[in-house]
């Protein structure tokens, strides 16, 4: 029994390493092997497996940084919007983001430009064109003007000039 | 109208499920108050569970994830009291299949009900504990919870100060270089001692 003991503490060693991310004594196939034929150690590393982390959890939700983090936290969730639409997820960057892309190049060769021209200028649709503009715009990469109805827009003066420094 | 602070008093004081009605009401202190009194408990579920449990941020984010599914089934008026510990069964159900969801999405795995653990992110398994639904494991965390608070109040100051660092993920190598523990002289010393702690744990 004493010797099953000792045979075991060897294991029971190596699980507390194992649980911790360290280096082991001994290679993973052993551990295996054993844990196969020993419910002790098996419940063994249960249990430092479930002590760990509410060890790690504890320590880590008391860290003042942590309680910021979580506050600010509860605020972004209570601005969230509320039920989602059901639908596929869609990737801003890929939506909008590359249409902009598009928009910007076409821009830096070219000046004012009425926004419904853009579409048949870059091969976008309307809809994706006037989602991009507000994108580009947001991010003060434009300049817009507006007469009768009708919208312009043009690269601004840093923009042109970081295009004209790409090339 | 009143005043907030002892509107705040008394939601600390009601239970979860008239709180969960009241937000979804659109009394939204009500959400804060379940908001304080789960997220630990959330997050200790969510990082037993998910297969990226070295990762804090992400296992924060799942934290986030999953409130932000309360937050929107209850503003959809989606929670039906059934009696005491209902909202609680609901709310793990619902950081369950979050946890499921994400990881799935994570690990780039198809999105199946399958609750088998995925090849590719084999954890040294052990089926001592059967699978348990998702209340009850969270009712064995907030168990192992309180055995842990046991055990580390009675450990000298010294002891509790080295299973902090070990909570901390400080490595042993860097728990050696520590002067407080000058006295171990090499690593296997220091995971001799973690050992014997850990040991008293198993015992409680």
């Amino acid at each position: 029994m004493a010797k099953d003991k000792n045979k075991c503490e060897k294991y029971e060693l190596a699980i507390t390493d194992y649980i911790l991310g360290e280096e082991m004594d001994i290679t993973r196939e052993e551990l295996l092997n054993h844990l196969a034929t020993c419910d002790n150690c098996q419940k063994d590393l249960t249990n430092w497996r479930e002590t760990y982390a509410a060890m790690r959890n504890k320590a880590y939700m008391e860290k003042p940084e942590t309680k910021k983090k979580y506050q600010e936290m509860l605020e972004r969730i209570k601005s969230s919007s509320c039920e989602k639409v059901p639908g596929k997820d869609v990737n801003i960057n890929t939506k909008i983001g590359a249409p902009a892309g598009v928009i910007w190049r076409y821009l830096a060769t070219n000046g004012w430009i009425n926004v419904d021209e853009l579409p048949k200028k870059t091969n976008l649709n309307k809809e994706i064109v006037h989602e991009a503009i507000g994108w580009l715009g947001k991010e003060g990469k434009i300049l817009m003007t507006e007469e009768k109805q009708t919208t312009y827009v043009c690269l601004a003066d840093h923009e042109r000039k970081n295009a004209q420094m790409q090339e | 109208m009143p005043d907030s602070s002892t509107s705040l008093t008394t939601s600390n004081q009601s239970s979860d499920e008239s709180l969960a009605l009241s937000c979804s009401s659109g009394d939204n202190s009500a959400f804060d108050v379940l908001f304080h009194r789960y997220a630990e408990q959330v997050r200790l579920f969510l990082l037993s569970k998910s297969w990226f449990k070295n990762d804090d941020q992400y296992i924060d984010e799942l934290v986030e994830q999953s409130f932000v599914v309360l937050w929107q089934c209850l503003k959809a008026n989606k929670f039906e009291s059934k009696g005491d510990g209902s909202f609680r069964k609901w709310l793990f159900s619902i950081c369950h299949l979050e946890c499921f969801k994400q990881d799935s999405n994570r690990a780039n795995l198809p999105k199946t009900t399958s609750t088998l653990f995925p090849a590719s992110f084999v954890d040294i398994p052990v089926p001592a504990r059967k699978q348990a639904e998702p209340e009850d494991e969270s009712l064995h965390n907030e168990q192992i919870n309180e055995q842990l608070k046991e055990v580390l109040s009675k450990l000298t100051p010294k002891e509790q100060r080295l299973m902090q660092m070990v909570a901390d993920r400080v490595k042993y190598e860097d728990i050696l270089k520590d002067p407080e523990f000058r006295e171990y002289k090499s690593v296997d010393s220091i995971k001799k001692k973690i050992y014997r702690i850990r040991k008293r744990f198993n015992k409680s």
